[in-house]
């Protein structure tokens, strides 16, 4: 993708929660000392890497907490520290799997 | 708001607001009314949101310039990439209340992409919309879209 420059999109930034990552030690402790929030520091860990996010929410404290990110400058020292929460596999759905691909192939949409 | 630049040039907001899952279409309009006042400029939602109405209602009651906003929707699988992707375009721009999108995106990398590609292509060439684009492609899977076609992907 970055041969080719294709930007990269995040559509699901905070895991939809899973594997708790709202109450991530490490994601917790980083948030702590610049006095941010979990949501906060997942967010500008993506858009520092360059990665465009688009979080969810509903009730507007939450997204005005999600804009608010910018004046956060995470160190080079807590990147690497949270890369060593990637796992390298989804934690959706594998798009391999063709029982899936069959599903998702007979959703059809009315245009 | 902190921008990309995509490969064609086009700027994109770092940070969006999106709606998958809002199915309450009351909910949905509020929520990005309440976006747009926070300070968010890129709105992301898809055909399979079943939602595009309420963002349409709320893009045009924001009070923004239309070119204040960048509004992504995606495409939906189809079997008959080529015409469906035209109706599905038209159909999706009509819901948004929209005469451009600033980005449309194949959503999933099943059916009829390469009809489907082509289609976004002339859309994209037509001035419809500003940068195109696909989602959940696997590295494999983009790179053949990307060596058999005219346009490579904006974003994935």
């Amino acid at each position: 993708m970055i041969d080719n420059n294709v930007q990269i999109e995040s559509w699901g930034p905070f895991a939809e929660g899973k594997n708790n990552i709202f109450h991530n030690e490490l994601l917790q402790g980083i948030g702590n000392k610049y006095d941010k929030s979990i949501a906060q520091v997942i967010l500008r860990w993506l858009t520092q890497r360059g990665v465009v996010a688009i979080p969810k929410s509903v009730r507007k404290e939450r997204m005005e907490e999600n804009f608010n990110i910018f004046d956060l400058e995470l160190s080079a020292e807590d990147t690497k520290a949270i890369k060593t929460l990637d796992t390298s596999a989804s934690l959706f759905f594998d798009h391999r799997d063709p029982a899936m691909v069959k599903w998702l192939g007979e959703r059809k949409m009315n245009n | 708001m902190r921008k990309v630049k995509l490969n064609n040039g086009v700027e994109m907001p770092m940070l969006g607001f999106g709606v998958f899952q809002v199915t309450d279409l009351a909910e949905c309009e509020r929520g990005v009314m309440d976006a747009i006042e926070t300070g968010y400029r890129l709105i992301d939602t898809a055909q399979s949101y079943m939602n595009e109405e309420a963002v349409g209602r709320a893009i045009k009651n924001s009070g923004f310039a239309r070119e204040e906003l960048f509004i992504t929707t995606k495409l939906w699988i189809h079997s008959n990439g080529y015409e469906g992707a035209k109706k599905a375009f038209e159909s999706s721009l009509k819901k948004l209340q929209l005469d451009y999108l600033d980005l449309y995106l194949i959503h999933q990398p099943f059916g009829d992409v390469y009809g489907e590609w082509r289609a976004m292509e002339e859309l994209y060439k037509e001035g419809k919309i500003r940068a195109i684009g696909v989602s959940n492609f696997q590295p494999d899977r983009l790179m053949d879209l990307i060596v058999n076609n005219e346009i490579v992907p904006a974003i994935n």
